[in-house]
């Protein structure tokens, strides 16, 4: 028998159309799974920001309710989120990359914002308005940043 | 005789199209659950568990548990011998797609 001839029609051995079809199937199932992984924390990003957004402008135009209610809003948001993150199925693998970056940024814009502004600029839109859009900033850069593609080459 | 063709390439563990669903779809993310990853690449259960246990015994992929509240659940994460297994395997699938069949002339 001519091994060659068997070794040339094993069945292991894709054709090329089956191996593009492979192909398509890893490339589709890669996609699949970094884009849960991708949208929940790009949802997160945005509610982060938006939170961001209301906070900033409580404190710093509501007066002292204002800062009451300011700062009973990030620890009630800060523990649904860790709860709604800890139950998602998918952990993305830039999560710990770009995204720790963005919150670093946060932090330093909240705590200048705040740190800069309570003392002389309560009540006034012209400093809180710009200053609640740029501490948002990072994190709305984060969530619309276009991610690089997870794929294995 | 040497082994030139692509196929002599391909990993025998990743050839099934569900293992190779398995680790591309872990390929793109950290970690999965069982229960998202059987969503995603759209397989029940039974299979799932299957080829996951096939997966780990080759060392392509770390299987860990914890639990969310009371309910217990089951992680999978790509190794780093998976993922080098795995981009060998995509490049001998490329090789072979890229293949041209010599061209047919009349006699």
């Amino acid at each position: 028998m001519d091994t060659m001839s068997n070794d040339a029609l094993s069945p292991t051995a894709p054709t090329p159309r089956e191996a593009a079809a492979a192909l398509d199937l890893a490339t589709r199932s890669t996609a699949a799974t970094a884009g849960i992984g991708h949208r929940w924390v790009q949802s997160l990003l945005l509610a982060w920001a938006a939170m961001t957004i209301a906070v900033v402008l409580l404190v710093g135009l509501g007066g002292v309710p204002g800062i009451i209610v300011g700062s009973l809003i990030g620890p009630l948001f800060a523990g649904t989120v860790a709860i709604w993150a800890a139950r998602q199925g998918i952990r993305a693998r830039s999560l710990n990359g770009r995204y720790l970056l963005a919150v670093l940024l946060w932090a330093v814009l909240y705590g200048a914002a705040l740190t800069l502004g309570l003392p002389g600029q309560a009540g006034n839109l012209g400093y809180w308005l710009p200053a609640a859009l740029a501490t948002a900033l990072p994190m709305l850069a984060a969530a619309l940043w276009p991610r690089r593609e997870e794929q294995v080459r | 005789m040497t082994e030139t063709h692509p196929r002599h390439r391909l990993d025998d563990v990743i050839h099934s199209p569900v293992r190779l669903s398995v680790v591309a779809a872990l390929a793109g993310v950290e970690k999965a659950d069982f229960r998202s990853l059987r969503d995603a690449i759209e397989v029940s259960d039974s299979a799932l568990s299957k080829q996951l246990t096939v997966l780990e015994d080759a060392g392509y992929v770390e299987i860990t548990k914890d639990r969310v509240g009371r309910r217990p659940r089951t992680w999978a994460a790509l190794t780093p011998a998976g993922r080098t297994a795995l981009t060998a395997h995509l490049q001998a699938l490329r090789a072979i797609a890229e293949q041209q069949l010599p061209a047919v002339t009349d006699a």
